[in-house]
């Protein structure tokens, strides 16, 4: 596990920040024990570096596979009030309102849903964060399933 | 032919696009309706003048998937049933009843659930939004005739509990399962891009 975090912090190749973002996802996923285990071993501030060090959408590989990550480590009440208190809201609301990756928008908003799910006080941050605003904005402007047939035919 | 071959590929592409886009919104469908489950995150909805335009997007969608998520939100905007009769008995209409929010979940329940049971969290805003305005007249009237009587029985009765026929805020379930939300990634190893730098480091670290 600290391993991860070494080398989120001193890398920044792209794909190997993808690769350590993906072995956080896989290892908290369906456990809730493995991600405690992730989250003591700062594994939440490693997908944070992470995603600062990718700059947005130019690498969307790390920014999909951090969200995953965010998605499963939040898989009970005190692993989502610990995520949900690390900046990790911030982050996926952020990358919810500046991205134009449709696979780091599903992530994200992905990880909204786990980290908010039956947990009151991630609801709230998350309202406060704006996450009803950017999610509304996404889902209103996707809802139709992309652009028109028309568009991409021609286009 | 060509062309044909090339307008294929793009009609190909096209679908793709619009099945990723489809599952865009699916998921933040999903995360609203968990979100709105919240009374602050409704009212922020409610700042936002939101409501139509999310009901008019959600029922003119292709996409089963988004209509049913989509059905979720909608429902999580509908109150509970004496909230719903208070409203009534003040005299205001529910801005999701308003933009048209039944006929969308008529069309969820036509369209997703058509050769299925519908689900409970349907049916019950179904119920919630079919609520006539007479209908909680009378029953206010009903439960202030028995606070009366409750009053006229025991002095020390405080009618205001039996009167207002409202229940407690209560906390009220999710739409899905937390484990729909759970994803494994896919790592799929580049030889090219693991140099000696890496194998260094494994020496390093262990």
């Amino acid at each position: 596990m600290n391993a991860i975090e070494y080398i989120c912090e001193n890398w920044t190749d792209a794909y190997v920040l993808a690769s350590a973002s993906k072995l956080i996802c896989n290892l908290a996923f369906n456990n809730v024990y493995t991600a405690l285990s992730c989250l003591a071993a700062h594994c939440d501030e490693a997908l944070s570096t992470s995603i600062k060090k990718s700059g947005g959408d130019k690498f969307p590989d790390v920014g999909e596979a951090a969200m995953m990550a965010y998605c499963n480590l939040a898989n009970n009440e005190s692993n989502q009030t610990h995520v949900g208190s690390t900046g990790a809201i911030e982050l996926a609301v952020k990358t919810l309102e500046l991205s134009n990756d449709v696979r780091v928008l599903t992530a994200a908003a992905m990880a909204c849903a786990s980290m908010a799910f039956k947990s009151f006080i991630n609801k709230t941050r998350m309202g406060d964060a704006g996450a009803i605003k950017a999610l509304l904005e996404v889902a209103i402007g996707r809802g139709n399933g992309g652009a028109s047939e028309e568009e991409q035919v021609s286009g | 032919m060509e062309g044909g071959c090339g307008n294929e590929a793009k009609l190909t592409l096209y679908y793709i696009s619009a099945q990723e886009d489809a599952k865009c919104a699916e998921a933040c469908c999903k995360a609203l309706a968990t979100l709105l489950l919240n009374s602050l995150n409704q009212q922020k909805m409610k700042e936002l003048g939101a409501i139509e335009v999310f009901v008019q997007a959600i029922g003119e969608t292709e996409s089963m998937e988004v209509l049913q998520t989509g059905s979720m939100v909608i429902c999580a905007l509908v109150p509970l049933p004496d909230a719903k009769k208070r409203l009534l008995i003040e005299g205001r209409r529910l801005p999701v009843e308003e933009a048209g929010g039944k006929e969308v979940l008529v069309r969820c329940k036509q369209w997703v659930y058509g050769r299925k049971p519908s689900p409970e969290w349907l049916n019950a805003a179904m119920e919630v939004l079919d609520i006539k305005e007479e209908e909680a007249i009378k029953e206010q009237r009903e439960r202030e005739i028995e606070a009366e009587r409750l009053v006229a029985d025991d002095l020390f009765m405080d009618n205001r509990a039996v009167s207002s026929g409202v229940t407690p805020n209560s906390f009220r379930p999710e739409f899905y399962s937390h484990l729909e939300l759970f994803r494994e990634a896919v790592a799929t190893p580049k030889k090219d891009e693991i140099g000696d730098e890496l194998v260094e480091l494994v020496d390093i670290l262990f």
